[in-house]
């Protein structure tokens, strides 16, 4: 049984292979039980090809279903099929408690130390699509799909990658693998929230610059030049604050919006709409 | 060769003869003087005239003060009206400025699709809409 909270879970490690897709690279990833419905989460690298994993335990090679994979967050979800997954394993349903907090790393080699010191909203000048967890390791960065629990044994998110330099790594936190798998283990791909307001990636100030007619945004009275505060529980202060924020956006859920509209604070709740493919 | 004797007796005896033209010391006398003036005068010229103004005044007696005052209010008037005026300043014409600082330009912040942190990803800039 996998524990990641146990140091003997290194003997019963999942990895997952992921073969490369044409002019991308193969990669390996720890798989994390989600602890039920032998549902596993792993990271897949851009350039792997998530439709045809092998995903060993330990030394031995388990048969294993792709349930869905969604390229914004990397995430894939898979069924063991012919075996069952441990339904053992603890999630904390947000990272955020975490920050400055003592975790532990369940590598192959065993427990490793470890703090999350922070978000990671934008790196080289690029908004990502949500925020990721800033990891410090007193050792080497682990590899992709590594589980990271808190004292209590509770996963507070998986290593997505190293930030390119020392000890320091990028997570993706507990919240947006709950985010997707809800989605991808109900239709195989997520689907986000649309609310049909603009923001101007360059801008520091999270002001709406445009509020598309016939959305859900000018439907419930948002109107451009407001200033976003919250979406949700999520306090936003600048652009990545928001694109963060509307990543956890579910569709046909009401999400409450606070704004300023001069210098007057505004709340209202939005109906987000189903995004529609590009 | 040698000059012998009877040849240097005759040369000195030419030499004992010869004497300037007529009335040469008298002018040569006047020349030396009428230079000599002229140098002087050169030399002295600012110092006699402050040294004239300044026994002019003390000849003056106790006149001199109302001549001195009045001198002074003179050149005061004077720099008054030479001095330029604010409103002359105000109006000089301004010449263009060649230089102009302009506003640094926003760095170039793109907005990820998906989470691919290689350097080469390229994402959307501008607006965005959620």
């Amino acid at each position: 049984m996998l524990c990641p909270a146990e140091p003997s879970a290194g003997n019963t490690r999942w990895q997952a292979n992921f073969p490369a897709l044409t002019n991308g690279a193969a990669c390996e990833s720890t798989a994390v039980p989600l602890g039920d419905d032998s549902l596993l989460v792993a990271v897949v690298m851009p350039g792997a090809n998530p439709s045809s994993p092998t995903l060993r335990m330990g030394e031995r090679t388990v048969p294993v279903r792709l349930i869905g994979h969604d390229p914004v967050s990397r995430l894939g979800f898979f069924k063991l099929t012919g075996t069952s997954a441990p339904n053992t394993v603890v999630w904390l349903s947000n990272a955020g408690s975490g920050l400055g907090s003592e975790l532990r790393a369940i590598t192959p080699r065993g427990p490793e130390k470890c703090m999350a010191s922070g978000w990671v909203k934008q790196v080289g000048g690029k908004v990502l699509p949500l925020a990721l967890l800033r990891v410090n390791f007193e050792s080497g960065v682990p590899p992709p799909g590594t589980p990271l629990v808190d004292s209590s044994g509770r996963v507070a998110a998986i290593m997505f990658q190293a930030s390119g330099g020392g000890s320091t790594g990028y997570a993706i936190p507990a919240e947006a693998v709950h985010r997707v798998r809800r989605d991808v283990c109900n239709g195989g791909s997520l689907i986000r929230g649309w609310l049909g307001l603009a923001l101007r990636a360059e801008n520091q100030s999270p002001q709406i610059v445009r509020v598309l007619p016939n959305s859900p945004a000018e439907a419930a009275g948002i109107r451009s030049a407001d200033v976003l505060l919250a979406v949700g529980t999520r306090q936003i202060y600048d652009y990545a604050d928001a694109a963060n924020a509307f990543f956890y956006l579910i569709p046909g859920q009401p999400e409450r919006v606070r704004l300023l509209r001069g210098k007057e604070p505004l709340e209202f709740t939005v109906i987000p709409a189903r995004q529609k493919a590009d | 060769m040698k000059p012998s004797v009877e040849q240097l007796e005759n040369l000195l005896a030419l030499k004992r003869h010869e004497h300037p033209e007529e009335g040469y010391w008298q002018d040569f006398l006047c020349e030396f003087h009428h230079r000599q003036r002229g140098q002087a005068a050169v030399r002295t010229g600012l110092a006699n005239r402050l040294s004239r103004v300044s026994t002019w005044f003390a000849d003056q007696g106790p006149s001199k003060w109302a001549y001195g005052a009045g001198l002074a209010y003179a050149t005061v008037t004077i720099a008054f009206f030479l001095m330029p005026k604010g409103a002359e300043l105000e109006n000089a014409p301004v010449s263009p400025v060649n230089y102009q600082v302009l506003p640094s330009p926003a760095p170039a912040v793109e907005q990820l699709d998906h989470l691919d942190l290689s350097p080469s990803t390229q994402g959307s800039a501008g607006e965005q809409v959620f």
